[in-house]
């Protein structure tokens, strides 16, 4: 089958995708390193990761959360490049050990967040009937909370082991990172299965599905091995630009004081000193919530680049 | 349209019950609304036990939540204070329930809960609306600007402004503003914005104080949400601008002012209808962040620190207005778009 695509000039074109048959992965792969905003964006999170990580070559964690009184809310200077915080901790080295965290619960809060979202969505829309009722019932009523005040609330009643710590992947890290990650990651999945469940909707009248289950296949067949993967783009979509809210939520959190607990430093919780003084200690904010921005700005094109690469519509 | 409203009436009422299922379970998760009395040595065990009998703490979790709702009134609860299995008294429920209004009293303020959210909901209005109506004319502008000079410099320039505003956390945003217009200002003796509360605890109370006191807060959250909401605007603006009566009402050699603002921004802004109706209720809810920034004594400011000190009634009530008035809201727009637009059938 040819198909036809549309050049910028507005000739119709019926040749160029037909002369190259390409795998579905191989056109999204294209299309978004043509779409230039996602190509910035890739390198603006390619160059922040590189800075949390090589970043740990020059500081110790120890040296990251080490107080020293005599050097308090210093300004920027040499041997501190970004200042100091009101405890006397050097802001750089907790930028980069608080960016690998905040990272890190991005990307986990992601994960949960999906999964429940995909496989509520994916029930809801194969099974339909009761289960669908009660899921999209319980989804409008947690959309009802505001998903601030909802964490804050949950993040209150949980956080009663703040000052503890446990040990993750070899770090010493506190208890409430681990907490800010599920009650995120149990609170953001309600977006993502409304529309897999729509998806799901239209999947299964269709003729593949009618076909699969014509020869026998089973619900879980069906269901992970036809109608999921249809469901690759939104999900994908959905799980970047999720990555970018779950950092905001985290240090928005963090900055009301109600996320993750010190020593453990997040881009969030290196802004809260800031929130304690409106004095001029801008250092105590410039930094981590230039890295905060950048972090989301860059997964916001990518999101972007990802959604215009998955969509048969657009032109490229 | 009569029959549309009660069936829309009749879906929000299991939702209400649900959602009020999923509060009361959050109240349960949060902890022992005593807990705080633990600390207090003034506290006696054995008041304790009667205010554990009070607020029905040991009864079984179903009851516990019919009397949360319809009141516990009359219902009699025996105490057994030397714990020798013999009464000693009774406490009488009460509790008149949240369905009669009853949210129990804060903890800290000491009076009714409802006659507290009554203190800061004005402050919370006042704020809210202000920068909701800024918002709207804001976004409306600049959206519709966008539209029509698609793929300008103008519209590059909106559009990357807008992206990173977008992006941009609001507790980032208004940290910058009170760097530039209230900190380098005062340091170039130029004249600063306050930062903080709604008037100068020195100064008066005048109107004049009490903008000076809005403006940063107010564009914060503007700001904010400009940026999603421009975008939306250009989106349906351009959508309908495309279209085919667009077309033939230029060709009939309408003023383009007329085009634009009577034909186009007519239809465009049949989206905004719920845009605006879905995100009415959650004014409501009071900007968590940008009131505490500010010291707003605002909903947002109130509930932060009524879950500082846990004050658990306050927050209750404070979650399940918000989603009750969300959920008010949704039906109110469903039913303000159907009758705005004829192409919505009811049944």
């Amino acid at each position: 089958m040819a198909t036809a695509t549309q050049t910028q000039t507005g000739v119709i074109n019926l040749q160029e995708e037909h002369r190259q048959p390409q795998s579905m992965t191989r056109i999204v792969v294209r299309r978004f390193f043509a779409h230039r905003m996602a190509v910035a964006g890739v390198i603006l999170l390619a160059l922040i990761v590189l800075y949390v990580t090589v970043g740990a070559f020059f500081f110790t964690e120890a040296y990251a959360n080490k107080t020293n009184v005599r050097a308090k809310f210093a300004a920027p200077s040499a041997e501190y490049p970004f200042g100091t915080d009101s405890v006397g901790r050097d802001v750089m080295a907790r930028t980069i050990y608080g960016g690998q965290i905040s990272l890190a619960i991005g990307v986990v809060a992601m994960s949960i967040s999906v999964t429940l979202g995909t496989l509520i969505g994916l029930a809801a829309g194969y099974f339909g009937g009761l289960v669908d009722a009660i899921l999209m019932r319980l989804v409008e009523a947690i959309l009802t909370i505001p998903l601030l005040i909802l964490l804050l609330l949950l993040s209150r009643a949980l956080m009663e082991i703040s000052s503890a710590t446990t040990v993750i992947l070899g770090r010493e890290i506190s208890v409430t990172v681990v907490v800010i990650v599920i009650i995120i990651g149990l609170t953001s999945w309600m977006g993502l299965s409304r529309i897999v469940r729509s998806l799901v909707l239209s999947l299964k009248e269709q003729e593949f599905v009618v076909a699969a289950r014509s020869m026998g296949a089973g619900n879980g067949r069906i269901i992970f091995g036809h109608i999921l993967p249809n469901c690759v783009a939104p999900i994908m979509v959905s799980a970047t630009l999720e990555v970018g809210v779950a950092i905001v939520i985290e240090a928005a959190l963090s900055f009301l004081g109600f996320g993750v607990m010190p020593p453990t430093a997040t881009w969030g919780n290196i802004l809260n000193g800031a929130r304690q003084s409106i004095d001029d200690l801008w250092w105590l904010w410039v930094a981590p919530g230039a890295l905060i921005m950048a972090t989301v700005l860059a997964i916001n094109f990518i999101g972007d680049g990802l959604r215009d690469a998955f969509d048969p519509r657009s032109i490229k | 349209m009569g029959k549309y409203i009660i069936q829309r009436v009749l879906q929000a009422i299991p939702l209400v019950f649900i959602i009020t299922m999923l509060v009361f379970v959050l109240m349960k998760i949060a902890g022992d609304p005593l807990a705080y009395l633990a600390q207090d040595p003034r506290v006696r065990p054995l008041d304790r036990l009667v205010l554990r009998a009070k607020y029905g703490l040991d009864d079984p979790m179903v009851m516990q939540f019919i009397y949360w709702v319809f009141g516990d009134e009359g219902v009699e609860r025996p105490v057994d204070v030397d714990n020798d299995g013999e009464t000693d008294f009774t406490t009488v429920g009460v509790r008149r329930g949240i369905i009669r209004g009853d949210f129990g009293e804060s903890i800290r303020f000491r009076k009714p809960v409802t006659e507290v959210i009554g203190q800061f909901l004005p402050n919370t209005l006042l704020l809210g609306t202000t920068a909701f109506v800024v918002t709207i004319i804001l976004s409306l502008v600049i959206g519709v600007f966008a539209a029509l000079r698609q793929y300008t410099l103008a519209d590059n320039i909106i559009t990357a402004g807008t992206f990173i505003t977008y992006s941009m956390p609001v507790f980032l945003l208004a940290l910058i503003l009170v760097q530039i217009f209230a900190i380098q200002f005062r340091r170039w003796g130029l004249p600063s914005l306050p930062v903080s509360g709604m008037y100068d605890p020195r100064g008066n109370q005048s109107i004049d104080e009490l903008v000076r006191h809005m403006i940063l807060p107010v564009a914060s959250l503007a700001l904010i949400n400009i940026a999603g909401w421009s975008r939306y605007i250009r989106a349906t603006m351009l959508e309908v601008i495309n279209s085919d009566y667009i077309r033939t009402a230029r060709s009939k050699g309408i003023s383009e002012r007329r085009v634009v603002f009577l034909h186009a921004l007519k239809n465009a802004s049949l989206p905004l209808v719920t845009l605006i109706g879905l995100n009415l209720p959650f004014i409501l809810s009071g900007a968590v962040i940008t009131e505490t920034i500010f010291s707003w004594p605002g909903m947002g400011y109130m509930y932060i620190n009524a879950l500082d000190q846990f004050d658990a009634s306050l927050v209750v009530a404070f979650v399940l207005m918000i989603a009750v008035a969300v959920v008010f809201f949704q039906l109110l727009t469903d039913v303000v778009y159907a009758w705005l637009d004829p192409r919505i059938r009811y049944d």
